[in-house]
């Protein structure tokens, strides 16, 4: 199963409900993958097996995998688009 | 061990940071419940507690190192017992190591015992000694002296070091004693590797964890005792192999070694247990050929056949050959579960000596020891009990151990025998499964690591008891986790559901378990909002103010501290442009410590205007909870603020209980 993962600084708050609408975005359009929340700090880490990096802070460094804009997620300003990313990302 | 003992514990381990109340709703069990066993955990280890600080579960290095023991089974029931051991091999590595003129004051200062206990633990110590050739020596002028030849003094040394580096916490003594830090210790990993990379060959990671520290001892006995000394290996010439020069570049830093030191060092890491190799051993017809004979004596032996003989094969090749190195050269091998095994395992450990001796005794210098023996038969065990493979299995998982060759070789099987229902994709080492991307359900591991696939700790020798409580361990795992009770069901009804919607049928099923979870009393504990948790600001507030006026409200109610806010204030005037919850709504937060969730929606009514200059008059003060209670209402509050109109309309409303609506109506 493709996996997203969802960053921010501390991992309790703004990713964690980024992460749970991108969880419902997902079940909505009957897609199935694994979403999960992490702080920035273990990002390098969980990383490796993921498919799809949600960004919530401005991202050092390329990963090689799609990167979307977590705010976007938030703030509804061109969230549209960052879903669209993200369906072809998981297809 | 009890089983609620061993699933806290371990969760203890493998996630350090835990509270009392999270560890009680991961176990289903009671707070006070777990208070208790936890004391109960704490008085059994020999030195250490576990701290439960405001709710939180604090251990420390040393702690952890003790936990794992009682976990794996070696920790010794008698604490006294084992502290003498402790103190006796202390004593004779800083005899060995350091040239500091001991006596028998020095050393009860050391130790903080008195002088009577060393007394007696020098009387002891002499008396070990002598039965392997040393002698002790005292003089007013040198103190307390080990001699003998410095050979037999550096092989000793170096057991010394392995025994200490398998009991509960001597890592953090040997750390303590002998200057040991982060930075030497990683240098002298980085050396291994260059050598790993360039000699073509793979330690396992214990030796690649231990290795630094012996290496790192042995340097200080050579600097400190600089006279000098010879040795000769009768049957290698190691000046003249291709790993020579190599290792020797990677020391060249220390002037003082003399070329017998360095030769010496490679022999240390030329006999290392290693999983991988690409360079065939020196006799290798000799060597090839006596395994042969050795595979066949076992097959008559015990009257069986073995699945992919030729990879049976060669695990035995990599391990024989360190194995073969260290039998010359006389060093000896720990092996923590020697007397386990020849218990459990009578006949295949006789039939293992014994094809050993017939097939190797031309090459060695003598026979195998029993612990090398044991190394042997636990690959030869762990094959025995390997089939072909079927696919029954719908949950994927691995074997990792610090040792990569024959315990967890005889884990995996063990492991494979016990749970049909999971399919083990092997044994590896740490380093090896890092670098494979595997996806599995479970890691099995002998020792605690930290990662987000569900690790269960177990012993590297499974005996009756703790099979029954590894089964209850997974039992409880399968039945719990809705994810897995929906790929197991899905799996069990498979060729009624068409392949293509099966994916969908455990996302389906997946969600119905999720929802029965929710009902479960932490979910029900979530934060609800009142008319407290909404202030109305009139006058007029500053960027560098409104974190703080957003907050009074929750330091009022208790909630939180100044600290709290202090930590909120340095990272959300760092990074606002990111702690946002709806198009120009703050949500200032930080991680939490101890304080108990909450949550304040400000609402200025003369807009602040941040540094961009650009103005809001929404901000939401967070006290984030540890299980994430607070996300639900996160997203909810996300979704009414990105309704159009809405935010202009909560800025609009004259009352509280307006605003409350307003935020409930959906």
């Amino acid at each position: 199963m493709k996996r997203v993962i969802v960053a921010c600084g501390s991992g309790v708050a703004t990713s964690q409900t980024v992460a749970s609408k991108v969880k419902r975005i997902l079940s909505e359009k009957k897609i199935s993958a694994e979403v999960e929340a992490v702080d920035i700090k273990s990002l390098d880490h969980l990383i490796k097996n993921c498919d799809v990096y949600v960004a919530i802070t401005k991202p050092k460094k390329a990963y090689g995998i799609p990167t979307l804009n977590g705010i976007a997620f938030l703030t509804g300003l061109g969230m549209d688009a960052e879903v669209e990313k993200l369906i072809a990302a998981l297809k | 061990m009890i089983i609620l003992d061993r699933e806290i514990t371990n969760l203890i381990l493998v996630q350090k940071h835990l509270s009392v109340e999270e560890i009680a709703n991961h176990l289903s069990t009671e707070k006070n419940k777990v208070l208790e066993r936890i004391h109960l955990i704490s008085e059994r280890l020999p030195h250490e507690s576990i701290e439960v600080v405001n709710g939180e579960v604090k251990i420390s290095e040393k702690c952890v190192d003790e936990l794992y023991a009682s976990l794996v089974g070696n920790l010794s029931s008698n604490s006294n017992e084992y502290e003498v051991d402790l103190r006796k091999n202390l004593i004779e590595l800083e005899l060995i190591v350091h040239s500091n003129h001991h006596t028998l004051q020095t050393l009860s200062d050391l130790f903080y015992v008195s002088k009577n206990t060393v007394f007696s633990d020098m009387k002891y110590l002499k008396e070990e000694l002598r039965n392997l050739n040393f002698h002790v020596t005292y003089s007013r002028k040198d103190g307390y002296q080990i001699n003998g030849s410095e050979y037999l003094i550096r092989n000793h040394l170096v057991q010394l070091i392995n025994e200490l580096l398998k009991t509960a916490y001597g890592r953090s003594c040997l750390i303590d004693r002998f200057n040991i830090n982060k930075s030497s210790i990683s240098m002298f990993k980085q050396k291994l590797e260059c050598i790993e990379d360039e000699i073509m060959i793979r330690l396992t990671d214990e030796q690649l964890g231990n290795l630094p520290f012996i290496l790192s001892i042995l340097l200080q006995r050579m600097q400190n005792f600089p006279k000098p000394w010879n040795f000769k290996v009768e049957k290698y010439d190691i000046r003249n192999t291709l790993e020579f020069p190599i290792i020797k570049k990677q020391f060249s830093e220390f002037s003082f070694l003399k070329d017998v030191d360095l030769l010496y060092l490679s022999l240390h890491i030329l006999s290392s247990n290693r999983i991988e190799s690409a360079l065939e051993f020196a006799d290798s017809e000799e060597i090839n050929s006596s395994v042969n004979q050795f595979i066949a004596l076992l097959k008559e032996k015990l009257a069986i056949d073995f699945v992919k003989e030729t990879d049976f094969k060669s695990k035995i090749m990599l391990h024989i050959q360190p194995a073969i190195f260290r039998n010359i050269l006389g060093f000896r091998v720990n092996n923590p579960l020697t007397e386990r095994f020849i218990n459990e395992h009578y006949y295949v450990f006789k039939a293992v000596a014994h094809a050993a001796k017939k097939s190797f005794g031309t090459i060695l210098e003598h026979d195998f020891s029993d612990e090398e023996i044991v190394y042997l038969s636990m690959i030869v065990l762990g094959w025995m009990y390997q089939t072909e493979e079927d696919n029954s299995a719908y949950y994927k998982a691995v074997v990792l151990c610090f040792n990569g060759t024959s315990v967890s070789k005889l884990l995996l099987e063990n492991l494979k025998d016990m749970f049909p229902d999971i399919e083990f994709i092997g044994a590896f080492s740490f380093r090896q499964f890092e670098q494979m991307n595997l996806e599995p359900d479970f890691i099995f591991t002998t020792v605690p690591m930290k990662s987000r696939i569900t690790t269960i700790i177990v012993p590297p020798f499974l005996e009756p008891d703790s099979r029954k409580q590894l089964r209850k361990v997974v039992s409880k795992l399968l039945s719990q986790d809705p994810k897995r009770k929906a790929k197991g069901i899905v799996y069990a009804i498979k060729d009624l559901i068409p392949e293509d919607k099966r994916e969908l049928a455990e996302l389906a099923l997946k969600s119905f378990f999720d929802k029965e979870e929710e009902k479960r009393p932490i979910y029900r504990e979530r934060i609800s909002l009142t008319e407290e948790n909404i202030s109305v600001i009139d006058s007029s507030v500053s960027w560098d103010n409104c974190v703080e006026a957003a907050f009074n409200p929750i330091i009022s109610r208790g909630n939180i501290g100044s600290d709290y806010i202090n930590k909120c204030k340095s990272i959300f005037y760092s990074n606002y442009q990111q702690m946002l919850i709806g198009p120009k709504v703050y949500l200032p937060h930080a991680t939490v410590t101890k304080e108990s969730a909450d949550l304040q929606i400000t609402i200025f009514k003369q807009a602040v205007t941040n540094p961009e200059g650009d103005p809001f008059q929404l901000m939401v003060a967070l006290v984030p909870e540890k299980s994430n209670a607070h996300v639900p209402l996160l997203l909810k509050l996300n979704d009414v603020f990105l309704e159009r109109g809405r935010i202009e309309a909560i800025v609009a409303c004259k009352s509280r209980k307006d605003i409350l609506n307003l935020l409930e109506r959906r």
